[in-house]
């Protein structure tokens, strides 16, 4: 059974007939081609395929695509504006807050959904927030930095 | 040319698997300088230790290309899975070839393009890969100061490079760039591990610390 969903996509209205069933995370993955979220444990656990549902992160593994109708989401790939980087994407590059690579859409998707509710995190509250964003290469540390950076960054430095 | 199958040697007991062809291979590659090498049996290697290197491998499993731009390509089946090879890597051909860091290029993995390889592991690529691919480069660098001598007449002890421009050292007007050479021309050697690699304290991109090659991907 197929269902019509409507919702906005990195600021795109998107309407397409889909088993209503679906995760959002494999309709981003399979229908769109957005493969910046990724799969990870599919449980809700390791915030691999986080995203913003109205400007709040939410695993797409655990989300219907069904209850996205109506929502709007953001993924990694609708960060950027344009070629300009998001201020938390410029900070893990230049902490090199990264490895592999595996969880950092999800480490960015947390950390840009913390830093739209609390501009100006202190770095427990980072530390608490990403907790649930796993990480196996261990760049936890330069993650935390680059956050904090970021904030700095859109907080005019302040 | 003949069409005979390159495929590495000296690597496993086992019949090797097909490499590329070499009218496939010269098919997609244009022009430019291309340096083919081997690397050895790793495990071999470790178990020889001072036993003498056992004679490079008639074929190869990794190349580097001078494209005629002048930039620097390196082609490997060793891949990229955090550890940084394809930054250290680029740093290692930037270095030996004497270019900047960012007109390196590294293509890993990619089953189209690059040479069969056993395998990314043990920490094996800096250690034993890392090896032929900075001599790769030290003769893709020797290959182009004997043309750029030519070219200016000056001998190669009379000339220096950086940043992929050849100098002549009494005379700074008088340049060459690797674009200028490679242009229209195709040039295959194999590598004879002859080219002298740097000397560590000589070193101006290895051992520093650069932006990772993979990060902008992998954010976004």
């Amino acid at each position: 059974m197929k269902d019509i969903v409507r919702f906005e996509l990195n600021g795109k209205s998107e309407e397409l007939q889909v088993d209503p069933n679906l995760t959002l995370l494999w309709v981003l993955r399979d229908h769109f081609g957005l493969t910046g979220t990724k799969f990870g444990c599919g449980i809700g656990f390791c915030g691999a395929c986080m995203v913003h549902m109205d400007n709040t992160k939410v695993p797409s593994c655990q989300l219907r695509i069904g209850n996205v109708n109506g929502r709007k989401i953001t993924t990694i790939e609708g960060l950027s504006r344009g070629s300009e980087l998001h201020p938390v994407q410029k900070a893990f590059i230049k902490h090199d807050a990264l490895q592999c690579g595996f969880c950092t859409s999800g480490m960015i998707m947390s950390a840009t959904g913390l830093l739209l509710k609390n501009p100006k995190p202190a770095r427990e509250e980072i530390i608490l927030e990403l907790d649930r964003n796993l990480c196996r290469c261990g760049a936890h540390t330069r993650i935390i930095d680059a956050v904090l950076t970021a904030s700095t960054e859109m907080n005019g430095g302040k | 040319m003949d069409d005979k199958v390159l495929a590495p040697q000296g690597i496993s007991d086992k019949k090797s698997k097909p490499g590329i062809s070499r009218r496939n291979f010269f098919r997609f590659a244009g022009g430019g300088v291309f340096i083919f090498f081997s690397t050895w049996d790793p495990v071999k290697l470790l178990a020889l230790q001072t036993a003498s290197r056992e004679e490079a491998p008639p074929d190869f499993n990794a190349f580097l290309r001078i494209n005629e731009d002048g930039t620097v390509s390196g082609f490997t089946g060793k891949i990229e899975m955090g550890q940084g090879a394809v930054t250290s890597l680029v740093q290692m051909l930037a270095e030996e070839l004497d270019v900047a860091y960012d007109d390196v290029d590294l293509i890993m993995g990619d089953t189209d393009l690059c040479p069969w390889d056993r395998g990314t592991f043990g920490s094996m690529t800096t250690r034993i890969f890392g090896i032929p691919f900075r001599q790769a480069a030290a003769e893709a660098r020797a290959v182009l100061l004997d043309m750029g001598s030519k070219k200016l007449n000056v001998p190669v002890s009379g000339l220096e490079v950086k940043e992929g421009v050849i100098t002549d050292k009494n005379n700074p007007g008088k340049s060459v760039t690797y674009a200028d050479l490679v242009q229209g021309k195709k040039i295959e050697r194999y590598l004879t591990t002859k080219a002298q690699v740097k000397d560590p304290k000589d070193f101006k991109i290895v051992g520093k610390s650069y932006t990772r090659k993979d990060s902008l991907l992998k954010v976004t």
